[in-house]
């Protein structure tokens, strides 16, 4: 069974005064366990796409599936549910929460989860460290380098091993040693653990990682 | 003796007045108001109406009565006041704290923070800074009023006013009512409760996507 399903998916955003085409009709089919790049120009779509699959925000017109389920009717609660027992996200603005420390940003996932203290501990602890960031875990996000701050926001979207990550543009602010690491731990997730990967990315060491890349253009995909 | 009461024997006064072994006036003070009707019928039986005149302090001090009813009905003034106030600043409040962490509510909605549980974070949230609220305003209201409650307050410098209502004492003890105590924390409680219910909905329907991007 494919992990996620889009069929003629449109976005239209601010539909009443200037109208955007964000996403104009995408067919895309992903099957468990892919490690899959979606590239293309600014603008293209790559954001909005990722924010559609993950129940973020709501498409014009079409259908996503996500393990199966169509999703685009679901109340909120349920696509809370959803985001929280079942997908990672690494957003482009990293998104931490400003009043946690990087520590308590990775556990909150597992806390929601219903995860135990001692465990949930241990495993941002571990996790932090497998990013470079063992030391700082004390530190609020605006303590943070911009790259430390998404390594914090990748160590927070795999740490509780979902079944899909979303990641945006998860390596725009490392050095590409920083950033291979990062991607050598996702890829290990992905081959040890099946968890199925889709990035959004410019980033040309990414795309050499990939094992399959679909470009969009203009909200359209073109291979 | 000063510009209103003078005190004297009687000796001097039935001198002075010119009365000899007469009396004008018999005031009868009772444990309790209530018992007012009561005593009144039976020193009416005792007594010999035709030469007397039996006036209750009902009527000899009818202001006073009206002044109590007066009383009675201003004792909600400042309950009305207070639920006003209370919810108005409760709900101002919690608005403010929302709005300014939309963008967090939106990035913890968006990491699957269900819209029950954004609800019930708001309502405790709330329902802390009440308690906190009260046990502070019940600790700073009690220690002012035990205070003048062993020391008193001074009306002396209005006491002219006072002065009308005989044997009315100028300085006030202040005692509580537990009933109207539990009544105002109640109050407070309830109505802080009740206007936060509107910012927790409203929160609860944040768009996660718009919400992250608000600064
Ligand atoms: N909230 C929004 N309101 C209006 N227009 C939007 C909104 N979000 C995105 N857009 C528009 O939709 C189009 C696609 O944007 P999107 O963010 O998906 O691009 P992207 O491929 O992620 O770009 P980048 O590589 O710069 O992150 C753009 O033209 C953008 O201006
Ligand atoms: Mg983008």
């Amino acid at each position: 069974m494919e992990s996620v399903k889009v069929l003629a998916l449109r976005k239209v955003y601010n539909e009443k005064r200037m109208p955007v085409e964000a996403l104009q009709g995408v067919d895309l089919s992903i099957e468990k366990g892919e490690f899959l790049a979606l590239v293309g120009p600014s603008g293209s779509g790559k954001t909005t796409l990722l924010n559609l699959i993950g129940g973020l925000d709501r498409p014009t017109e079409g259908k996503i599936f996500v393990e199966g389920r169509e999703i685009t009717e679901l109340p909120s609660s349920e696509l809370a549910e959803l985001r929280l027992r079942r997908i990672g996200f690494v957003f482009q603005e990293y998104n931490l929460i400003p009043v946690l420390t990087a520590l308590e940003n990775v556990e909150y996932v597992m806390l929601l989860q219903g995860v135990k203290e001692m465990d949930r501990r241990e495993r941002a602890l571990a996790i932090l460290k497998e990013v470079g960031l063992e030391g700082m875990e004390k530190r609020k996000p605006r303590e943070l380098s911009g790259g430390q701050q998404q390594r914090v926001a990748v160590a927070r979207s795999i740490v509780s091993e979902p079944a899909i990550v979303l990641a945006d543009e998860p390596t725009a602010n490392l050095d590409s040693n920083t950033g291979a690491a990062l991607l050598d731990l996702m890829r290990g997730l992905n081959e040890k653990k099946g968890v199925t990967f889709i990035f959004s990315t410019h980033d040309s060491m990414v795309m050499e990682r990939a094992r399959r890349i679909v470009r969009l253009k203009d909200g359209t995909i073109v291979a | 003796m000063d510009s209103a009461l003078v005190v004297m024997s009687l000796g001097d006064a039935k001198i002075l007045t010119g009365l000899g072994e007469d009396v004008t006036e018999i005031t009868v003070f009772l444990d309790s108001s209530i018992n007012t009707e009561e005593v009144m019928e039976s020193l009416k039986k005792r007594l010999d109406m035709g030469k007397l005149e039996l006036v209750s302090w009902k009527e000899l001090l009818a202001f006073l009565l009206d002044l109590q009813t007066f009383a009675e009905v201003f004792k909600y003034i400042p309950l009305v006041i207070l639920i006003v106030v209370t919810s108005l600043g409760i709900l101002n409040t919690i608005l403010m704290s929302v709005t300014e962490r939309t963008r967090e509510l939106g990035i913890m909605m968006a990491l699957g923070t269900g819209p029950s549980r954004i609800i019930s974070l708001i309502m405790l949230e709330t329902a802390i800074m009440g308690l906190t609220g009260i046990i502070l305003g019940v600790s700073g209201g009690m220690s002012l009023l035990s205070y003048f409650s062993k020391k008193g307050i001074d009306f002396s410098k209005w006491s002219e006013g006072l002065r009308t209502i005989p044997f009315h004492p100028t300085t006030i003890y202040p005692i509580i009512e537990p009933m109207s105590f539990y009544l105002a924390i109640g109050v407070v409680f309830v109505s802080a409760v009740v206007s936060a219910l509107y910012p927790a909905y409203k929160a609860a329907g944040l768009r996660p996507m718009e919400a992250m991007r608000v600064v």
